[in-house]
């Protein structure tokens, strides 16, 4: 990491979302664990609350040094010393058991042999089997004949998100031999997506891309607003954002654009289990916006963010659901 | 007012010095400005071995040893005790280091071989090309923190110790020093002191507070650099197996490296400037050992003044020598030595002072701690630093408002306040010198108005000089500033000069 | 239509992209990270003559209006600062300044030292009154974290009418889009609300947003993120890009090109063991001693190659210029003027 380029110019605390939340007090900030506690002998000292933090990347592409500030922070959360939170310690275990991070209940697997693999990912495969459902049909209403594999867990991500390297790497061996039947590995959670371009190697795409040019419907009525999660626009590529919008435009939804689409829900990094309430805080503070706005509802692309959006009382859309809704 | 002894000079050595009459007797030290001024404050922070001097220097070699060894049993907390390692490479002499060898162990100076790839596993960043590998007890010391908690010490046995008063004359009557002159930037302090004996502890300074007694201290002023680089680059010590020569040493200080040294005579005590190619000798030097150290940041050059003794450079002795003259016979003056003899140094000057005295107690300090033990017991990470940083001290500083006010050292506003409290600290140098605030990469572009806001706060001090001597202080050493620490001076203008309309050197 | 790309998202590169829509231009701005422009406390010390009328046009806003003239205000460590163009609230009319002022800051927060202003302000014979407000927000978080919603701003109004000045010297806590609760602010504690001048804070990050904004409001397309690789240049003419930004690059076609991307501080110059240096490796630097100065060489705003050419469609503007005259504080004027010029540089094609 190009540690040494900080100016102390104090761009990542002020593009950071949880610390500019009333609830993200106890975050030290990117620029103490992505920086400076790293100098230190002992890399640990910051303690757990250097996990308040989902992940967002803001404080990147703040940065006008360019620093990978992501990358060092995970880094450092890499060296903690100490026992997982709860919720991680459950997650972990959730993994190590059955190779998902929540509990499965989706059940229209379709093992056929088909060159593309369609790969929800737990949240779609747990918590919101409805949108991982549109998703299909959505690809089978476009040709694109998949299967949905059993054999397919946990991206990993999650895990190496807490520092549970081992465990991440176990999945990355399995789900390699998975995907080594398929030509094609699509998604519909951008946190998968980078995962598997960015540690596996492999061309996934997310949803939005395989969407980018097609000739989609939608029946929804009144203006909607756009949560463009993180790891999409500053994961995958800053270009999804407007493809998001144009898809959804171009299918007659009239969009409403704002300033903050991109701005964190609060449902990445670990968060959703590790710090519920700063996770709820950040979702809230969305909802806020959405229901001044006065919009119907929020579309986006990402399971953690429908999840915790959801929770929170905002009517979300993923965009399988917004294309494939019928009045 | 009466004190039977008078210490002038508040770096490693006088404040050793008070530390031991304290344990035997009574004390007054007076520092001109902070404590570590002079070479304390601007030395390699190296706890040698003893190594680097056995070829040349066996005498101090052996005291280094020895000392190496005491101030471990002693001050812990504020000794990073890395190792050393010294390594060749194939352009060095390959015969030195068997007499390097030969003189460790005839010099007592504990030395052990390691194989070169030993020493690339014990050092990941040490080049490859390492031919030979010595393994010695070389540790990173904190002079600042050291130098403070004899101060603290000291006071504790009784002394009286003030920093920001200087001795600006003395008189003497009948071959005696009787009557010595204070210049005290607080006020208090009657202006005129008469003490039974003077030791001038001065070291650079030396030779002018002898000749305000007529006395003479045959003494020469060598000058160092060092650079600082951000970041820990390396896990030892390391130096280089060869015959001491520039930029021969590399040593990992709480959050930086410091690269080190140079040598050239000095004209005054306050000749420390660094030039240009200093630090392209120091890079050169050091990244032969350690490659990688050449892609490092910049931070900051300081420079230190050595009083030596006899004519001074790199070929002179690191010993030290008492000097008592006839012309006045109750003054003692000590030049020479090294931080890391500075206990030796304080404990035979303070013998001489108690024989002249009649005071037959024995010396204490090698046998007292000066602070805690080097580890607490299931202490957290951030008590453990404080430990490090204050020793005893450590145990007055607020642990409930953990509210951290320099990032770059992750330094707590409850140190600040607690330095504050304690009583030394008049400009926010001072303040640094003491909870390192202000010494990381920013160089306290970051966290200077914080800690002076906590000053204005507790002190009602009058903030606008404080701060241009701190920014001033702080431009001396980013001269030379390139590449990324370039960029952070820029910024830092931008805000001081651009916004606050704050001038500091052009 | 002529396509023109704009490479930076300061002040520079939105006014010049800004200025090449209204002439007509489709206008791709492509930029990452944080601008000089919001490190900046968001004030112009002066406006130049050659643009004042565009400028002021820009920066009009119905959501945070400037005032111009010779004004006054105070930093946050309570030293004067001049200006010609600020915020509302941030400046009062030369002359016209209190003589009293309570000076309001977070407790143990960096947004406003309220000791060090007090002291300051109290020797330069403006009689402070400390005021600290309730509510405690960590050194690290932004004050603009704890003042989001109705409730904070009641409790801080409530808190304020308890001082006796008549004007009250507050943090920089307010975005863009909340910039008009200073006006109710005033209304609802009944004082003067003045904001304290700070750099790296909330009134340099609205300057650039609203900057941004009124780019897109005039149909600038808007690339954040983005980096430009590199540039297709053949012989003296540029004729595309290639843009990156996380895992994708997309090669675009352009008729011009601004390169507006700012100093060594916000990485829109290399500074390494060379001196100053250009990223793209093809134009020629001035280089100086005061990188403050330094930058791409140029003729009548147009870059000059390596070999030696003026570029016929690729001008510079700003920071990334150099400067033979550039000051610390007054960088954000520079930029424009040399944008505008840019500007006019470019469609002198």
């Amino acid at each position: 990491m190009n540690e040494g380029r900080c100016v102390k110019c104090g761009s990542c605390l002020r593009a950071c979302p949880v610390l500019n939340d009333p609830s993200g007090t106890q975050f030290p900030g990117p620029r103490t664990v992505g920086v400076d506690a790293p100098r230190f002998l002992e890399k640990g000292s910051v303690g757990q609350n250097a996990l308040r933090c989902t992940m967002c990347h803001a404080c990147e592409w703040a940065c006008p040094s360019g620093m990978t500030l992501t990358r060092s922070m995970l880094q450092l959360r890499s060296e903690l010393s100490g026992d997982l939170l709860p919720g991680h310690r459950r997650m972990v275990g959730n993994v190590a058991s059955f190779g998902r991070t929540v509990a499965t209940e989706f059940n229209g697997w379709r093992e056929e042999g088909e060159r593309v693999l369609y790969f929800p990912g737990c949240i779609g495969l747990g918590r919101l089997t409805g949108l991982t459902e549109s998703v299909s049909s959505l690809l089978t209403s476009l040709g694109i004949a998949h299967d949905i594999s059993r054999e397919a867990l946990c991206c990993g991500s999650p895990l190496l998100k807490i520092g549970v390297t081992e465990l991440a790497e176990d999945l990355r061996r399995r789900n390699a031999e998975v995907f080594s039947r398929y030509d094609r590995i699509i998604t519909s959670c951008p946190g998968c997506t980078y995962q598997l371009r960015e540690v596996y190697g492999v061309e996934a795409e997310h949803i939005i891309e395989v969407l980018r040019g097609s000739d989609l419907r939608s029946n929804l009525e009144g203006r909607w607003a756009l949560q463009v999660p993180c790891h999409l626009k500053r994961g995958l590529s800053p270009w999804t954002a407007d493809d998001l919008a144009a898809i959804l435009g171009k299918a007659g939804v009239d969009v409403v654009r704002m300033p903050e689409e991109d701005s964190c829900c609060g449902g990445g990094g670990g968060m959703l289990s590790g710090f519920p309430e700063t996770s709820g805080s950040l979702a809230r503070g969305k909802v806020e916006i959405y229901r001044r706005a006065g919009v119907e509802g929020v579309i986006t692309a990402c399971p953690f963010c429908s999840l915790n959006l959801g929770r929170e009382g905002a009517r979300v859309l993923d965009i399988g659901e917004a294309i494939t809704l019928k009045h | 007012m009466r004190k039977d002894v008078l210490i002038i000079g508040g770096g490693a050595t006088g404040a050793g010095i008070a530390r031991d009459l304290a344990l035997r007797g009574d004390c007054l030290l007076l520092e001109m400005r902070d404590l570590c001024h002079g070479a304390s404050g601007g030395n390699h922070g190296l706890l040698h071995s003893g190594g680097r001097y056995a070829v040349k220097d066996p005498g101090s070699a052996s005291e280094c040893a020895a000392e190496n060894a005491v101030l471990k049993r002693i001050a812990p907390f504020c000794i990073e005790d890395t190792g050393g390692l010294f390594v060749s490479l194939p352009e060095d002499d390959p015969g030195f280091a068997d007499v390097f060898t030969r003189s460790c162990r005839s010099a007592g100076v504990p030395a052990w071989e390691l194989t070169p790839k030993e020493a690339l596993a014990n050092e990941p960043g040490l080049s490859p090309r390492v031919v030979r590998c010595l393994e010695v007890p070389d540790g990173s010391v904190d002079p600042f923190s050291l130098v403070q908690a004899n101060v603290d010490d000291a006071r504790a046995a009784g002394a009286a110790v003030l920093n920001h008063c200087a001795v600006t004359n003395m008189a003497v009557e009948d071959g005696r020093v009787v009557r010595v002159d204070v210049r005290d930037r607080r006020g208090g302090l009657p202006s005129t002191i008469a003490p039974e004996m003077v030791v001038n502890a001065a070291g650079a300074w030396a030779s002018d507070i002898a000749k305000m007694a007529g006395c003479q201290v045959p003494m020469g002023l060598d000058q160092g650099s060092m650079l600082v680089l951000d970041g820990r680059q390396s896990r030892h010590v390391i130096n280089r197996l060869r015959p001491p020569s520039n930029g021969d040493i590399v040593v990992p200080n709480h959050t930086s490296t410091i690269l080190g040294t140079t040598s050239r005579p000095a004209r005054t005590a306050d000749d420390t400037t660094v030039s240009k190619e200093d630090v392209d000798l120091l890079i050169r030097e050091t990244s032969a050992m350690l490659p990688s150290l050449r892609h490092r940041r910049a931070v900051r050059t300081y420079g230190g003044v050595r009083p030596l003794l006899g004519g001074g450079g790199r070929e002179t002795s690191r010993s030290f020598a008492i000097f008592n003259d006839e012309g006045a016979e109750n003054l003692i003056s000590v030049a020479g030595g090294k931080l890391t003899t500075y206990r030796l140094m304080a404990e035979k000057v303070s013998d001489r002072v108690c024989g002249m005295l009649g005071n037959s107690s024995n010396c204490r300090t090698h046998l007292e701690p000066l602070g805690p033990p080097a580890e607490g017991k299931g202490e957290s990470i951030p008590a453990a630093r404080l430990r490090r940083k204050y020793g005893r001290a450590a145990s007055s500083i607020d642990m409930a408002d953990q509210r951290v006010i320099c990032s770059c050292e992750q330094v707590m506003r409850s140190e600040v306040t607690a330095v504050l409290e304690a009583g030394d600290a008049l400009t926010l140098s001072d303040v640094m010198r003491r909870t390192r605030a202000g010494m990381g990469y920013c160089q306290g572009s970051d966290c200077s108005l914080s800690v002076l806001e906590i000053m204005v706060e507790k002190e009602g001090v009058d903030p606008l000089p404080l701060l241009k001597e701190f920014l001033e202080e702080r431009e001396r050493g980013l001269a030379l500033s390139a590449e990324d620490q370039l960029r952070q001076e820029m910024l830092r203008r931008h805000v001081m000069r651009g916004v606050y309309g704050l001038e500091g050197k052009r | 239509m002529s396509r023109a790309l704009v490479v930076g998202n300061g002040a520079a590169g939105y006014f010049s992209a800004w200025l090449l829509r209204k002439r007509g231009w489709e206008v791709i701005l492509v930029g990452r990270g944080t601008p000089s422009t919001a490190l900046s406390t968001g004030c112009l010390r002066s406006l130049p003559d050659i643009c004042r009328a565009e400028i002021s046009e820009f920066l009009d806003s119905e959501a945070m209006p400037p005032v111009t003239g010779r004004r006054e205000g105070v930093s946050k460590i309570g030293t004067p600062f001049q200006c010609w163009m600020s915020p509302s609230h941030s400046t009062w009319e030369e002359g016209e300044g209190p003589k009293s002022i309570a000076v309001a800051g977070l407790e143990g927060h960096p947004s406003l030292h309220l000791h060090t202003a007090s002291a300051i302000l109290n020797g330069r014979g403006i009689k402070a009154e400390p005021f600290t407000i309730p509510g405690s927000v960590p050194p690290d978080a932004p004050p603009t974290s704890s003042f989001r919603n109705d409730e904070a701003w009641e409790v801080l109004a409530e808190g304020l009418k308890g001082t006796s000045s008549e004007v009250v010297l507050i943090p920089a806590m307010v975005h863009l889009r909340d910039y008009r609760r200073l006006d109710r602010l005033e209304v609802r504690c009944g004082r003067k609300v003045l904001e304290a001048i700070s750099p790296l804070s909330a009134p340099g990050q609205r300057l650039a947003d609203l900057m941004c904004s009124r780019a897109a409001e005039a149909g600038v397309t808007i690339w954040d993120g983005r980096k430009v690789t590199a540039l297709d240049v053949q012989v003296d003419a540029m004729r595309g890009a290639t843009v990156a930004g996380g895992m994708e690059a997309r090669d675009i076609k352009v008729d011009a090109a601004i390169v507006a991307t700012g100093s060594p501080v916000v990485d829109g110059l290399d500074l390494n063991e060379r001196g100053i240096c250009d990223p793209f490796s093809r134009f020629l630097v001035v280089r100086s001693n005061d990188p403050l100065r330094g930058g791409y060489d140029s003729s009548n705003n147009m870059l000059l190659t390596i070999d030696g050419r003026v570029m016929k469609n690729l001008a510079g503007a700003g920071d990334c210029l150099a400067s033979k005259k550039r000051q610390y504080g007054s960088g954000l004027t520079e930029s424009l003027e040399s944008a505008y010029l840019a500007v006019r540089a470019l469609e002198g094609l």
